[in-house]
């Protein structure tokens, strides 16, 4: 078991919300070699998964984003109202593409 | 072929063996990467189409991320061409594109997570410190025999599953498979080989030997199952269905040789570095925390596998010039790792360049970025780290003796003193 990641955004300078594109990613392992705390590559999958709340510092956020080799992740700002781990939309946003 | 817009064309034969005889070619790389759209070299060897190179960074990246446009299962991703019977023959996933790719990469991929590979840590640490205590023991060497070869071989076979003893034997294959690119061609009978060389990998005798050996190492898998990825992948299913004979083959020697001939090259290329950049070495001296990006400054500098090839699925452009499907586009990393646009003043080596944008040695992203890159990064980690620990000087006895191909950029042998 993992410990969740239980920093708070007031702990973390600027933070954002890390958010996988599960289709995208192609278990490169980058995010979790980067930031272990935050990132995970399930077992059978090897599919990246957000342990915790998903929050980095802005800063390491983008450098974990241009490494991905699956250009598999992004960030949103928090209190946007998305959920980590997601590629998520609000409920009842619809679908729109 | 005729083109609608001048071209800008090669300026050193880059599928001459020769051409790398002494390493990257660095000015035709510069000479190629300034060029305003892709490079065209008039001629394959064993084909009549030619190819187009990148060069640049940025469109290596391009290439890599797009396997609808650049594929990797429609001709061959090495410069010649060969027939579709030798190509069905050879295929492993690296000849694949998504999503059959992604399904057999998945079969072994959770090995290699970085997590997982943390497991393997003492194992590497072993291994690097019974090589360093060798040449030590001698006063010197053969760097590469002594040290860069036997700790990457080590570490896959124990991955897959390869017994000790056989660790020499796996060498010695997988370099008989490079001498397949040299320009000599190779003894069609060596190791008893019965088959047709143009439906080898490399054509080379050596991978039917790899191919009989991996079933034979198969057979005692099954009867005796271990802890292993041998054991793993005649057990996988894809859909129901195991790999057959040829496709466990295929696998096997794709990971023993990718395991193994890329992470020796660039411990190889380390005792180079570490001669020629003693200063930069110094830094990680003083502070460890160094070592992961100067881990990755050697696998930049040292670029183990100077290019794959992909073919152009349909008409498109790429930095300018058209392309057509049936096109040839061979991206040399070798190449990319020196864009001064990505990577200022390229032919420093620096221990602390920023981690974005990464090097392209473990290819540019996408589906094909390098299986093993945890691995490798790892391994270089704990050789380097342990150098340091010894306090190690080496210093070259004879100049570097380069493996005469255009495929990898290994070296053959390098003998030094140890002080």
């Amino acid at each position: 078991m993992i410990a969740e990641n239980d920093a708070t955004p007031a702990e973390i300078a600027d933070p954002v919300r890390m958010i996988i594109d599960e289709d995208a990613c192609i278990g490169g392992g980058v995010c979790e070699m980067l930031e272990e705390a935050t990132f995970l590559l399930d077992d059978d999958t090897v599919i990246a998964a957000i342990v915790g709340d998903g929050l980095l510092a802005r800063e390491r956020a983008e450098i974990v984003v241009d490494r991905c080799p699956g250009r598999a992740l992004s960030f949103v700002e928090i209190g946007s109202g998305l959920e980590a781990g997601t590629e998520g939309r609000s409920p009842g946003e619809g679908d729109e593409d | 072929m005729t083109f609608s817009e001048p071209v800008a064309i090669e300026p050193v034969d880059l599928n001459d063996p020769q051409t790398f005889a002494a390493g990257i070619p660095q000015s035709a790389f510069a000479e190629m990467r300034a060029n305003a759209g892709l490079t065209w070299s008039p001629a394959g060897r064993g084909s009549n189409a030619g190819f187009w190179s990148v060069t640049r960074q940025v469109d290596l990246v391009e290439v890599s991320r797009d396997p609808g446009t650049y594929s990797s299962a429609v001709g061959h991703i090495q410069i010649y061409d060969i027939d579709e019977d030798a190509l069905d023959a050879r295929a492993s996933m690296i000849d694949m594109d998504p999503p059959i790719h992604t399904r057999l990469r998945r079969l072994v991929s959770s090995a290699f997570t970085p997590r997982h590979v943390q497991r393997y840590q003492a194992a590497i640490r072993d291994r690097v410190r019974n090589a360093l205590d060798q040449i030590q023991a001698d006063g010197g060497g053969d760097w590469v025999s002594t040290v860069a070869a036997p700790i990457p071989i080590g570490v896959i076979c124990d991955l897959m599953g390869v017994p000790e003893a056989d660790h020499g034997f796996m060498v010695e294959l997988s370099d008989h498979l490079v001498a397949g690119t040299a320009s000599e061609p190779l003894e069609p009978t060596a190791y008893g080989n019965t088959t047709d060389l143009r439906l080898l990998p490399f054509n080379s005798p050596a991978a039917s030997a790899m191919s009989t050996y991996a079933a034979a190492l198969a057979e005692r898998r099954r009867a005796e199952p271990a802890d292993d990825l041998v054991t793993q992948l005649i057990n996988a299913e894809i859909d129901g269905e195991k790999l057959s004979t040829e496709e466990f083959a295929n696998f096997f020697r794709l990971m023993i040789f990718a395991g193994n001939e890329t992470t020796r090259s660039s411990m190889a290329h380390l005792a180079l570095h570490w001669q020629d950049f003693g200063d930069e070495v110094d830094k990680v001296r003083r502070d460890r925390s160094l070592l992961n990006t100067m881990s990755d400054e050697v696998i930049r500098y040292s670029s183990p596998i100077l290019y794959f090839r992909r073919t152009v699925t349909t008409e498109t452009e790429l930095s300018g010039t058209a392309l057509s499907a049936g096109d040839k586009i061979v991206m040399w990393y070798a190449a990319a790792n020196f864009d001064p646009e990505t990577y200022p003043d390229p032919l420093e080596f620096r221990v602390d360049r920023p981690a974005v944008p990464p090097h392209v040695a473990f290819g540019g992203g996408g589906a094909h970025f390098c299986l093993g890159a945890s691995l490798a990064r790892l391994e270089m980690v704990e050789l380097i780290d342990e150098m340091l620990e010894r306090g190690l000087q080496l210093r070259s006895s004879s100049s570097p003796d380069y493996v005469e191909s255009n495929f990898v950029n290994g070296i053959e042998r390098l003998d030094v003193e140890v002080v």
